[in-house]
């Protein structure tokens, strides 16, 4: 996947860009010659809201797909839950993207060559689509996923892959310094 | 961390004297067995991380309906999220475990780590006042009612202590 895709070049590519010098000096991670780095918590700090973004994930679109496969003790109304819910998973998504960039900037190579981070990436961009799709359909017609026998046979496939998803972005994000790829 | 300072100093010589027990765990067969697997850390990590998720934001949820957002949703209903908080909360607390006890001594003396398990036991304190409390009115300030003062008061003190765990927990590494 990642030869596929070209992602050490992608990553080398990151390295030559001058915004990383600027983002090293700002996270401390790597020392830039000349910068006298102050800001021992930056780094911590974006690795926390990038935490709390995924909390966030998990209490939302997670709780959704839950409810969707029929597993929670009780089942609030879905369009309810979608209405109140996502906009916080919009947020969340934003959120972690942005601290995500700063993070793979920070140090390139470690996450492009990652065997797991191409499949994370994957995962959220479907995932993301199936949690648009739940939203539009939702607010087109509340009852759209209780309607046929049909819709809710399909509401559990679709609630079940959104949990999976999301559990495959989560844990293949963390597990990115571990599987280190070949290169 | 200047205001942590004092009980810092008050502790110290406290935990020290179980550095000795707490090498022993470490060096125990069990969790050298376990340490030794390579991929014991990767996997315990990935769980922990969802579990933490699925904790702090279940609670974050039912914090934000306690200080006043989505009320046209029964409090009873939101409540009942939480047997699926305990539930990850226990997931937490064992691979939370698996990696204490794999270098108890650093966890101890962490500064990051104490205050991580101060504000754990606030949230815990929090959760037993507002349970005891003001909950035992519920019935009276369900359904699209503004909640009572003390209820508003529970949920940003929760939300506030579980965001302050999430920071301290991932501090852990970056003061070790």
């Amino acid at each position: 996947m990642n030869r596929l895709l070209h992602l050490h070049e992608f990553g080398l590519w990151l390295n030559s860009l001058p915004i990383k010098q600027q983002i090293n000096a700002f996270t401390c991670s790597t020392r830039v010659r000349g910068v006298v780095c102050t800001n021992v918590y930056a780094l911590p700090i974006i690795q926390w809201i990038h935490i709390l973004g995924v909390a966030v994930i998990c209490g939302s679109v997670m709780m959704i797909g839950l409810r969707m496969m029929g597993l929670l003790r009780f089942s609030p109304p879905l369009a309810d839950m979608a209405r109140r819910l996502l906009p916080w998973t919009w947020l969340a998504i934003v959120v972690n993207v942005i601290t995500g960039v700063i993070m793979l900037i920070d140090r390139p190579t470690r996450t492009t060559d990652s065997l797991t981070w191409p499949y994370s990436m994957l995962f959220l961009i479907v995932a993301t689509v199936l949690s648009i799709y739940f939203a539009i359909t939702l607010r087109i017609d509340p009852q759209y996923w209780d309607k046929s026998i049909t819709r809710r046979t399909w509401a559990r496939v679709l609630g079940t892959a959104t949990v999976l998803l999301w559990i495959g972005v989560i844990v293949g994000d963390r597990l990115i310094v571990y599987a280190k790829g070949p290169i | 961390m200047w205001w942590f300072d004092p009980i810092h100093q008050f502790l110290e010589p406290i935990v020290s004297n179980f550095d000795d027990a707490l090498d022993a765990i470490s060096d125990s067969d069990f969790v050298q067995n376990y340490a030794n697997a390579e991929i014991t850390i990767p996997i315990v990590e990935s769980l922990h991380i969802l579990a933490v998720g699925l904790v702090v934001g279940t609670i974050f949820f039912v914090d934000l309906r306690l200080i006043g957002f989505f009320r046209n949703m029964s409090i009873r209903r939101a409540e009942k999220i939480v047997p699926y908080t305990w539930l990850a909360f226990l997931l937490a607390v064992i691979t939370g475990t698996i990696f204490f006890l794999q270098q108890p001594r650093m966890y101890v003396h962490n500064e990051a780590f104490q205050i991580k398990f101060v504000l754990l036991a606030l949230a815990g304190i929090n959760l037993a006042v507002f349970h005891f409390g003001v909950w035992r009115t519920v019935d009276g300030w369900d359904d699209a009612r503004s909640t009572p003062a003390a209820a508003k008061a529970a949920g940003i003190i929760s939300a506030l202590l579980w965001i302050g765990v999430l920071f301290y927990g991932r501090l852990v590494p970056f003061v070790a």
